[in-house]
Parts: C-alpha cells; sequence; structure tokens
C-alpha cells in the first residue's frame, strides 16, 4: 500500500510539474510502473497465503522466490532472444500478465469454495480491477497514442480507487472466522457488534448429488456416488477442523475428480458389457 | 445364436485389484471397513476414483456385502459405507491364492528347466 501510495503520488507530482507528455513523467512512469508491479505481485502471493492459511516468514518468503524464479527465466529466454528488448520491461510485462490471471484465479477459487473473508475478497477483487484497467490502458496507449493524456488521468483514477479500496477493506471490514456446524460452514464475525450478515454455505459435493441424482441409477448412486461423496466431506471438515483450508480446498478438486472419473468409468464399464453382452447372443 | 450361459454356470473371475481389496478386508482388524481405509492401506494400489466402482462390482458378483453406516447425532456428514467379505468371497479368495501359488511354482519350475 504505501509503494502504491508513493507511486501514485509522486506522478501526480510530476504530472502537475512537467505534464503527461513529458519526458520526466514518461520516465517516472516507467520506472514507478515496474517498483508497482513487483510489488502488487508479491501482495498477491501473499493473498494466497492469507486465503489458504498457509502463511509462516519463510514458507511465503521460498513461495515468492519460486514463484519469480519462472518469470524470471522466461524474461531473460526473450531478452537473449532479442537484444531490443531489455530484461527488466519482459520481466514486469511477465509479473503483469501472471498477477493479472492469478488475481482473477484466486477470486474464483475464493468464489467457488467459500474461501476467504470478506475483507480478503474486497481486496482480491479491487486488485483484479486495478489489473484489468491498467491492462486496458496499456493496451489502449499501445493503438491510440494520442489518447495519452487521458488514459494517464484513467490510470491514476485506477490506482487511486485501488488505494481507497484496501484502506477501507482494512479499515472497515471486520475479519470474519470460518467454523463448521452441523453440515454447513458458516463465516461468523469475530466481533459480534459488528453488523456482518453470516455466509452460509453448502457441504462439498451438494451440486454432484444433484448431478448424479439426474443422471445416475439408484444402484450407482447409492454404491458408488454416495460413498465418494461421503469420503469427500469427511476428509473436507477434518483438514477444516485442522485449520488448513488449502488442504480442504484441494481434497475438494480430488473429490470432484474422483467422482467424474467414477462416474465415467462406471458408465463407460456399463455400456461395454452391454455392447459385449448384446454381440455375444448375435 | 449362441445359448444364454446361466450366472451360475460362469467361472468366478478375480482381477488383480479385487484380489488386492478381498486380502485387505480379510487383514482388517475389524470385519468391517471403509472404502476411503482400503484406499489407505493399499499403499497407493487403489485410487479414491476407482476403488467403489471395483467394489461394486465385487458386490454384484457376491464377494462382498455392503451396509450403510448408522447415523450418529455427533457427527456431521454424511453416512459412509462399510464393506465385509462374504463366505462365497472368501472361498474364491482361497482359491485364487492356491492357483497362483500353483502357477508361481510352474513358471519356477519352467524356468528351472530352462
Amino acid at each position: 500500500m504505501a509503494v502504491l501510495f508513493f507511486a501514485y503520488l509522486g506522478r501526480f507530482y510530476v504530472s502537475l510539474q512537467w505534464g503527461f507528455a513529458s519526458s520526466r513523467y514518461l520516465s517516472f512512469d516507467h520506472y514507478s510502473a515496474r517498483i508497482l508491479t513487483m510489488s502488487l505481485y508479491l501482495a498477491l502471493i501473499t493473498l494466497f497465503d492469507l486465503v489458504f492459511h498457509g502463511f509462516n516468514g519463510v514458507k511465503a518468503l521460498a513461495r515468492r522466490i519460486l514463484t519469480l524464479v519462472p518469470l524470471g527465466l522466461v524474461s531473460y529466454a526473450i531478452a537473449s532472444s532479442d537484444v531490443t528488448r531489455p530484461i527488466g520491461n519482459n520481466l514486469t510485462a511477465g509479473i503483469f500478465l501472471a498477477g493479472f490471471f492469478l488475481t482473477y484465479a484466486l477470486l474464483g477459487v475464493m468464489f467457488f469454495y467459500r474461501l476467504g473473508s470478506r475483507r480478503t475478497i474486497q481486496i482480491v477483487s479491487s486488485l483484479g480491477a486495478y489489473f484489468s484497467v491498467t491492462a486496458i490502458c496499456t493496451v489502449l496507449l499501445h493503438f491510440f497514442p494520442s489518447m495519452a493524456v487521458r488514459l494517464g488521468y484513467l490510470d491514476m483514477a485506477a490506482g487511486i480507487l485501488l488505494l481507497a479500496s484496501w484502506t477501507a477493506a482494512f479499515l472497515r471490514t471486520p475479519e470474519p472466522l470460518s467454523v463448521p456446524i452441523d453440515g454447513l460452514i458458516v463465516n461468523r464475525p469475530l466481533n459480534q457488534t459488528t453488523a456482518v450478515t453470516p455466509r452460509i454455505s453448502k457441504p462439498p459435493g451438494a451440486l454432484l448429488m444433484l448431478l448424479a441424482d439426474f443422471f445416475c441409477s439408484t444402484k450407482t448412486l447409492e454404491r458408488v456416488v454416495r460413498p465418494i461423496i461421503s469420503d469427500l466431506r469427511f476428509e473436507y471438515w477434518e483438514a477444516l477442523d485442522a485449520g488448513r483450508r488449502g488442504k480442504a480446498a484441494w481434497i475438494c478438486l480430488r473429490g470432484y475428480w474422483s467422482f467424474f472419473k467414477a462416474v465415467g468409468l462406471n458408465s463407460i464399464a456399463r455400456a461395454a458389457f452391454e455392447v459385449w453382452q448384446r454381440l455375444r447372443f448375435l | 445364436m449362441r445359448p444364454k450361459v446361466k450366472l451360475e454356470a460362469r467361472v468366478p473371475t478375480l482381477s488383480g485389484k479385487e484380489a488386492l481389496i478381498l486380502g485387505l478386508l480379510l487383514k482388517a482388524p475389524s470385519s468391517e471397513t471403509y472404502g476411503l481405509e482400503l484406499v489407505g492401506r493399499s499403499a497407493n494400489m487403489l485410487k479414491r476414483g476407482t476403488v467403489y466402482v471395483t467394489l461394486n462390482r465385487m458386490e454384484s458378483k457376491g464377494y462382498i456385502e455392503s451396509r450403510q453406516e448408522e447415523q450418529q447425532a455427533n457427527i456431521s456428514g454424511a453416512p459412509r459405507r462399510l464393506y465385509r467379505v462374504t463366505g462365497y468371497g472368501e472361498k474364491i479368495y482361497e482359491a485364487w491364492q492356491l492357483a497362483r501359488e500353483a502357477l508361481r511354482a510352474r513358471s519356477l519350475s519352467l524356468g528351472g528347466a530352462a
């Protein structure tokens, strides 16, 4: 947040002093954009840690370095193949692109698996909006260089809105606590005096049960689908009890994969058996 | 048209995975076992996605039987399914082990002759 604040304050000051089209503003924008992209990317990885509850100083640092290594290698490979492209530009472009996609991936996972608090959702969605606006500005600037001033204002507005949104998220949105209650996961606010509606979500596998109920026979439902879903829920709640939300999300994914594998396999095996029976008695 | 073969007249078959499940169920300390427990004890030889399909097939063949776990008031979640070996399944497993031993002995003797 501090980097964001100083980058946009600096841009605002330079644009007031020398204007958007000046070489000083372009140079400041160039370097501040690189520092800002790196900082936002690191903030995003921290958000991943927060969402999946694996936050630990050394591990988090290792994860950040690990995520930057492939981007650095790709950037180096591109820069070494084309001498006109400096590695710094490639690296920040790669980080920006990865950040853009990872933000929306994180948001998708958070909504799908009901992970993260309202505050985290607010922070991640505003980051996604900021990345989107910046990406649109970059694309428009490439095709319409004459719009540089207007796009400069738009980019600045996006930065200020991101800063405001993050500040509001930290100051106004309370941090809730997730607890499983009789098969329902209820996100209960820590501070009971704040007026926050508890979030009630369905247990994992509810949608699979509906699908299976529609497509599968009663026998398959009883013998194959229900045991898979009960295993999935059993492991899921065990992981939530241990406070391992990341593991719980992984169990969900694995359970869904097991379901499709089992139901698909079961259907294919049955179809093959029927074909074989018909051919056999021809 | 070929004559329809009655189920009882067919030679019972037992795949490697089915034999593994029977072995695990027979070795289980309690008489009944969960599917997930079988996966855990199989040392990655059984997968979550396929174990219930195999168990379903074995149940259709009459090697095992299953029942729904009784729902306990203080435990949340869907009731799980418990599996146990039938007398027929135990006999099939014994016959399969004998056949395997005989085949191993035969292959060893053939290997020795070569």
